[in-house]
């Protein structure tokens, strides 16, 4: 059940990410105009609503607000309360809060996905090369990493993102997958390490598969649980490390909307409640499924 | 090797290993470290100076800083310098990095430290206090999965539309900081509980008849401990982490806002300094929860 709603949550994050652009925009959908039907037009907002004419429509997503651009029309209101035209207020620019939350999740899944992916890579490639390298090599290999996992993720993101200057995502999810790909090699080299030390595999040996096979057809498909429990701690590491580093005024550089920057209003604008929990709750929700994922029982296979 | 040199071994190695690794990004930077340090401290000229100006100030910056010199020989130089305690002035206000770190530091080690005590009490009692509970496990585990995920910030503002009186922001602090570490506790704890209530020594200690609650408080706790022990090092790092986010939302003075101001500043000295200083602690706190687990009879657990 918790496996369930926890995957129903990730696939509405996933969506929201994926499918930002028509959910929340002020580009319409599909319009007809006096040129004819045409997907996505260039024409954003009231400029396309005057260029509809009496024949014309226009489907808008379901919040017709740019996440980004701030109204220089004489329309800019700052720290609206929910309303019917912006259903979640808007922020200290003006700019609609719904909007920002939806390409938030953008954010945050891009972060966690690349942090993820990276530190997969990288955890497996140490493994593999501890698992398989030299024995000598090995216990001073998993020293190294587990001093660098047992580093504070954030206070290491924190420092690395203040020193190195880079504020682009793909930096940031370097910074975050560093430490967890460390992690994650000292996990999957202990557990790689005991499978080729495993009767049935010392059999398949014996039987004349190469080392190749062996690893590709036994050791790794073993190993695969744990490289997928190392890669969601490392997805919820990376969302809240995105909100304490954008909070911090060190997260992704602004324009771009992100869970941590709407939080980071919040504080500094009296804790109005639209900034606060939305966002709050949607990274909460966010890391409590990829932590719920992780930690529960692996299902029985085979 | 005795205790003692050891645990100053492992502080020193991980006081210079933070110097070494941080200087090295500091060069890895887009921007050279005289640059960054003469827009830290505001010495550079308008953009619309002549180029030569510009060069003049970031020279004279790094000579003043000692800056000057290849990337390799600067790595050598400050590492070295930082290994025996000369630390380098801070780049914004020419102050030492070290008196710029210790100031407020103190406030920052305290929380750190109480919310240490207070996650090690919450984690390893919420889990005995349910364990002959049905379901208690299960609740444990999953109010300790929402508690892990909840961001430090969202939490601290929370606790101050809750409490938003100024006496009560300092215990919010501490509540903030405990929260996340007393979850993961009180997730090993449970787990371990678990496992021991199958184990061959829970039915022998029922067989003697003892209580499953003198089972639980006495034996099953005392087994417990030398594994709980190693999560205080993990512990104590996020409470220094987490501490910049806290002391930034409650608006309380402490090292973690040094860290933020010197952080946005670019000041590199001073964010090094705090960052080796935390890692100092963090090894300092690890190797003694080392000492515990590995204490005789332990192993047996």
């Amino acid at each position: 059940m918790t496996r369930r709603l926890a995957l129903a949550w990730l696939a509405l994050v996933a969506f929201a990410a994926l499918a930002a652009e028509l959910l929340a925009s002020d580009r319409a959908i599909v319009a007809r105009t006096d040129a004819g039907l045409t997907w996505r037009p260039a024409a954003r907002g009231d400029a396309l609503r005057a260029r509809l004419g009496p024949d014309g429509w226009a489907v808008w997503p379901p919040i017709a607000a740019d996440p980004i651009a701030v109204r220089t029309d004489g329309g800019l209101v700052i720290l609206a309360a929910p309303s019917a035209r912006h259903r979640l207020g808007t922020d200290d620019r003006g700019r609609d809060v719904a909007a920002r939350l939806i390409h938030g999740a953008r954010t945050s899944a891009a972060l966690g996905a690349g942090a993820a992916g990276l530190a997969t890579l990288l955890g497996l490639g140490l493994a593999l090369a501890i698992g398989l390298g030299p024995g000598r090599l090995r216990a001073p290999a998993l020293a190294v990493c587990d001093a660098i996992a047992s580093a504070p993720a954030l206070l290491v993101t924190l420092v690395a993102a203040a020193l190195v200057g880079h504020r682009g995502l793909i930096a940031l999810a370097a910074l975050i997958a560093v430490p967890r790909g460390a992690d994650t090699a000292r996990l999957v080299a202990a557990q790689l390490t005991a499978e080729l030390a495993a009767p049935y595999v010392v059999a398949a040996r014996g039987l004349g598969a190469s080392p190749a096979r062996v690893l590709v057809r036994h050791a790794l498909p073993a190993v695969w649980p744990a490289l997928a429990i190392a890669a969601a701690l490392t997805a919820a590491t990376a969302v809240l490390s995105e909100a304490a580093l954008s909070f911090l005024g060190l997260g992704p550089p602004p324009p771009t909307p992100s869970w941590g920057e709407l939080l980071a209003q919040a504080t500094q604008h009296d804790l109005r409640w639209w900034l606060s929990v939305p966002a709050g709750l949607a990274a909460t929700l966010t890391a409590a499924a990829l932590f719920a994922l992780a930690l529960a029982p692996p299902r029985a296979s085979r | 090797m005795t205790t003692a040199a050891r645990l100053a071994a492992r502080v020193l190695a991980a006081w210079v290993a933070t110097w070494m690794i941080g200087w090295a990004l500091v060069e890895l930077a887009p921007a050279s470290p005289a640059l960054t340090a003469a827009r830290a401290g505001g010495r550079l000229p308008p953009d619309e100076a002549a180029p030569a100006a510009r060069d003049r100030a970031v020279a004279a910056v790094a000579h003043a800083h000692r800056l000057d010199g290849s990337a390799p020989a600067r790595w050598a130089r400050i590492t070295a310098r930082a290994a025996i305690g000369q630390l380098p002035r801070s780049w914004r206000d020419d102050r030492g990095a070290g008196g710029a770190a210790a100031r407020h530091a103190g406030a920052t080690v305290a929380r750190a430290l109480a919310a240490l005590v207070i996650a090690l009490a919450v984690g390893v009692a919420v889990p005995l206090a349910v364990a002959r509970r049905r379901g208690g496990a299960a609740a444990v585990a999953g109010a300790a999965a929402v508690a892990v995920a909840v961001p430090t910030v969202w939490l601290c503002q929370l606790a101050v539309a809750v409490a938003p009186t100024a006496a009560l922001t300092s215990a919010c602090a501490v509540a903030a900081l405990a929260i996340a570490p007393a979850a993961v506790v009180a997730l090993h704890v449970g787990a371990a509980l678990a496992a021991l209530d199958r184990s061959p020594l829970a039915i022998a200690v029922a067989a003697r008849g003892a209580s499953r609650r003198r089972w639980h408080a006495v034996h099953a706790l005392a087994l417990i401990a030398p594994r709980v022990a190693p999560l205080a090092a993990s512990t104590v790092g996020f409470t220094l982490a987490a501490g910049a986010v806290v002391e930034r939302a409650l608006a309380l003075p402490g090292a973690g806002r040094t860290l933020v101001a010197a952080a946005a500043a670019g000041d590199a000295p001073v964010v090094l300094t705090l960052a080796a200083a935390a890692a100092a602690l963090v090894a300092l706190v690890g190797g003694l929860a080392a000492r515990v687990a590995a204490r005789p009879g332990a192993e047996a657990a």
